[in-house]
C-alpha cells in the first residue's frame, strides 16, 4: 500500500538524516582505518541528497509552497542544498574530500535539529511570491555550501595542527588545504554579496525599503563584514595559519546564526503579520 | 614637496587602516544592534574613514590599480558609500492612510524622515484616488495577498505586496495597516457643512478596540465605537473586502449616554447635526523616495562582478594537481609533500 503523502515525506526525511549520519561514519571509518571507501561515500551521500529532495518535493506537492518559511523547512532545504553542493565539490575537487570528516557530521546535526522542530506547514506570506526570493535563496545556499566546505577543511587543518593522528599524514599538505579553504571563502564572499543584493532588492519591493537594519539584515551584514575582514587580514598580515582557520570557522558560525537562528527568534522579519 | 603630499595618502591607503575601519564598523553595528540606537549615527564615522581609505587606496595602491576587477570592486564600494550619503540628503520616508473613494492629499502624509535636500513639491502634485481594498486571510489570521485598487487620471490598477505605486519618484507600498472608517457629515447651525472620515484602529489586529473620538466644530468631544459586521473567521480562510464593509456607529455623549446610528441616520447636537453616512475601509501606505535606488543596484552588481572577475583571474584558472582516482580514498588524497 502506498504511504500517505505526509508520512512519505517524513520517511524520506528520516531516511536522509540516517544516511547522512551513515555517510559521516563511513568518512571517519575510511580515515581512521585507512580504507578506500570513496565510492561508497559518494553513493551514500547521493542517496541522502535524493531522499532529502524527495521529502522536499512531497511536502511541496502537499502544501503548494516551497521550503522557505518554517525552521523545519529551512533546515530541510539546507540539508538538501548543502549535501548537494558538497557532493558536487567532493566529486569535482578531490583535494577537498577530507572536509567530509566534518561536513557530514555537521549535516547530520542539521538533520537531527530539523527532526526536533515542528513539521507543521504554515502559509507562505504574499511577499514571498517573487522571483527575487529564488535568486536570494539560491545564492545564499551557494554561499553557505562554500563556507561549509571551507570550514570542513579548516577543521581538518586545526585538528591536524593540534593532534598528531597518524591518518592525517596521508591527507594533502597544509598549504594545499589552506589555499583551497580560502578559495572557497573567496567564492563564498562573492555569493554572500549577491545574497545581500538580491535580499535588498526583494525588501525594497516587499516592504518599501532595501535596508532597515532589522535583525536578519544586521547579522547578514555582520557575517559579510567578518568574511571581508578575514580575507583582508589574510592579505594584510602574515597571520599564523591557525588564526586563519579559526576565522573561517567563525564566519561559518556567524552564517549559521544568521541563517537558522535570527529569522526564527522573532516573528517580524520575513513573515506576514496581520 | 611631492613626497610630503604623497606620504599621507600612502598612510591613508594602508590596508591596516582598512582593517581597523572595518573592525570599527563591525563594533559600531554590533553596538547599535544591542543598544537599539539609530545605526546611522554610529556607523557614519567608520564609513567615512573607509571611504577616505578606499579613495586613497584607489589612487595609490598598485595592487588595486593593476587589477581591473579589484579596482572596479573598490570603486563600486566607494560609490556605495557616496550613494548612501546622497540618499541621506535627498530621500524621504513617510506614511499615509487613504480612505476608499478619497483622493490622496499630501497634507495627510506623516513624514518619518526627510533629507535636507528633499523638497515635498513633487508630492504635493500627486493625484490618485483610493478604490476597493481586498486582503486575503487564512486560518489563525495569517495575512495573504493584498489588493488595493488605485485610480490615476481615470486609469485603474491594483497594487499590493510586491507591487508598489510609483509616481513622480515616490513609491507607495501597501502595509499591514488598514481598517475601517466611519464617513461622517456635519451640518452646522451656521450653515457650515463638512464631510470627513474617522479612521478606526488597524483591522483585524485591533478588532477588539474599534474606538476613536472626534471634536465636533461645535466643541463636543464624541467617543465613537464602530460595530462593524464581522468579517473575521479565525479558523478559516476569509477575505477582508471593502465592498462588504458595513456596520453601525455607537456614540457616547458627554453625559455618558450612548446612541447607536445606522448608515444614513442623524443625531442632533447643540450647534449642529451629525450624519453617519456609511462605513468604508482605509489603506495605510508607506511612502519612499530615493532617486538613487537604480544607482545603488548598479554599483552593487558591477562591484560584485568586478570582485568575481578578480577572484577568477587570481584563483580560478590554476589547475589543482590531478590524482589517480583509485589513489583518492575516502576523506584523503595523496600524501602531503
Amino acid at each position: 500500500m502506498l504511504l500517505q503523502q505526509p508520512e512519505a515525506e517524513k520517511v524520506f526525511f528520516y531516511l536522509a538524516v540516517a544516511v547522512f549520519m551513515a555517510s559521516a561514519v563511513i568518512a571517519w571509518t575510511g580515515f581512521l582505518f585507512n580504507k578506500s571507501l570513496h565510492k561508497t561515500l559518494v553513493t551514500s551521500m547521493a542517496m541522502a541528497v535524493i531522499a532529502s529532495a524527495l521529502s522536499i518535493g512531497l511536502r511541496w506537492a502537499q502544501t503548494g509552497n516551497g521550503p522557505f518559511v518554517t525552521l523545519y523547512e529551512v533546515l530541510l532545504s539546507n540539508l538538501f542544498s548543502l549535501g548537494f553542493i558538497f557532493l558536487l565539490i567532493y566529486k569535482v575537487i578531490p583535494q577537498s574530500r577530507s572536509a567530509a570528516l566534518f561536513v557530514l557530521p555537521l549535516l547530520s546535526i542539521i538533520g537531527i535539529w530539523a527532526a526536533t522542530t515542528s513539521m507543521a506547514p504554515i502559509v507562505i506570506p504574499a511577499t514571498y511570491d517573487t522571483a527575487l526570493l529564488w535568486i536570494h535563496v539560491a545564492v545564499g545556499k551557494i554561499f553557505l555550501g562554500m563556507c561549509l566546505t571551507a570550514t570542513g577543511l579548516a577543521a581538518v587543518l586545526l585538528l591536524r595542527y593540534s593532534l598528531s593522528i597518524e591518518g592525517f599524514e596521508s591527507l594533502p599538505g597544509n598549504s594545499e588545504l589552506d589555499d583551497l579553504a580560502w578559495r572557497f571563502m573567496a567564492v563564498a564572499f562573492v555569493f554572500h554579496s549577491l545574497m545581500l543584493i538580491a535580499g535588498a532588492a526583494w525588501a525594497q519591493d516587499a516592504w518599501g525599503r532595501f535596508w532597515a537594519w532589522d535583525s536578519l539584515e544586521t547579522w547578514a551584514f555582520i557575517t559579510w563584514l567578518v568574511l571581508g575582514l578575514s580575507l583582508h587580514a589574510r592579505v594584510t598580515w602574515q597571520l599564523p595559519d591557525w588564526a586563519g582557520w579559526l576565522m573561517i570557522i567563525s564566519v561559518f558560525i556567524l552564517a549559521l546564526l544568521t541563517f537558522f537562528g535570527v529569522p526564527f527568534s522573532s516573528a517580524g522579519p520575513h513573515r506576514g503579520i496581520i | 614637496m611631492f613626497k610630503s603630499t604623497i606620504t599621507p595618502v600612502y598612510y591613508l591607503s594602508s590596508l591596516k587602516l582598512s582593517f581597523a575601519a572595518m573592525a570599527a564598523l563591525l563594533f559600531a553595528v554590533l553596538f547599535s544592534y544591542f543598544e537599539q540606537n539609530q545605526p546611522v549615527l554610529w556607523i557614519a564615522l567608520p564609513l567615512l574613514v573607509l571611504a577616505v581609505n578606499l579613495l586613497a587606496a584607489i589612487a595609490v595602491n598598485p595592487r588595486i590599480r593593476q587589477n581591473s576587477g579589484l579596482l572596479i570592486f573598490h570603486i563600486c564600494l566607494l560609490a556605495l558609500v557616496l550613494l548612501a550619503a546622497l540618499a541621506q540628503l535627498t530621500s524621504m520616508k513617510g506614511r499615509v492612510e487613504i480612505v476608499q473613494g478619497q483622493v490622496f492629499d499630501s497634507e495627510q502624509v506623516t513624514v518619518v524622515q526627510r533629507g535636507p535636500w528633499h523638497s515635498l513639491q513633487a508630492l504635493k502634485q500627486l493625484r490618485f484616488a483610493q478604490g476597493d481594498i481586498q486582503v486575503d486571510y487564512t486560518e489563525n489570521l495569517r495575512r495573504g495577498a493584498t489588493r488595493s485598487q488605485l485610480t490615476v487620471n481615470g486609469e485603474s490598477f491594483v497594487v499590493g505586496d510586491n507591487r508598489a505605486f510609483f509616481a513622480h519618484g515616490y513609491r507607495f507600498y501597501t502595509t499591514s495597516n488598514k481598517g475601517y472608517a466611519a464617513m461622517l457629515s456635519w451640518f452646522g447651525e451656521n450653515g457650515q457643512s463638512i464631510q470627513g472620515a474617522i479612521h478606526f484602529p488597524s483591522y483585524p489586529l485591533y478588532d477588539w478596540k474599534q474606538d476613536n473620538q472626534w471634536l465636533t466644530p461645535a466643541g463636543q468631544l464624541l467617543k465613537m465605537k464602530l460595530i462593524s459586521s464581522k468579517q473575521t473567521q479565525p479558523d478559516n480562510s476569509w477575505q477582508l473586502d471593502s465592498r462588504k464593509a458595513s456596520g453601525s456607529l455607537q456614540i457616547e455623549l458627554a453625559s455618558g449616554k450612548q446612541q447607536t446610528l445606522n448608515a444614513g441616520q442623524r443625531i442632533e447636537f447643540q450647534g449642529g447635526v451629525l450624519e453617519f453616512v456609511e462605513v468604508r475601509m482605509w489603506m495605510g501606505y508607506s511612502i519612499y523616495y530615493n532617486p538613487w535606488l537604480a544607482w545603488f543596484f548598479a554599483a552593487s552588481i558591477v562591484g560584485v562582478f568586478g570582485l568575481a572577475w578578480h577572484f577568477y583571474l587570481k584563483l580560478g584558472p590554476r589547475k589543482l594537481p590531478l590524482r589517480d582516482a583509485d589513489s583518492v580514498r575516502s576523506g584523503r588524497a595523496t600524501p602531503a609533500a
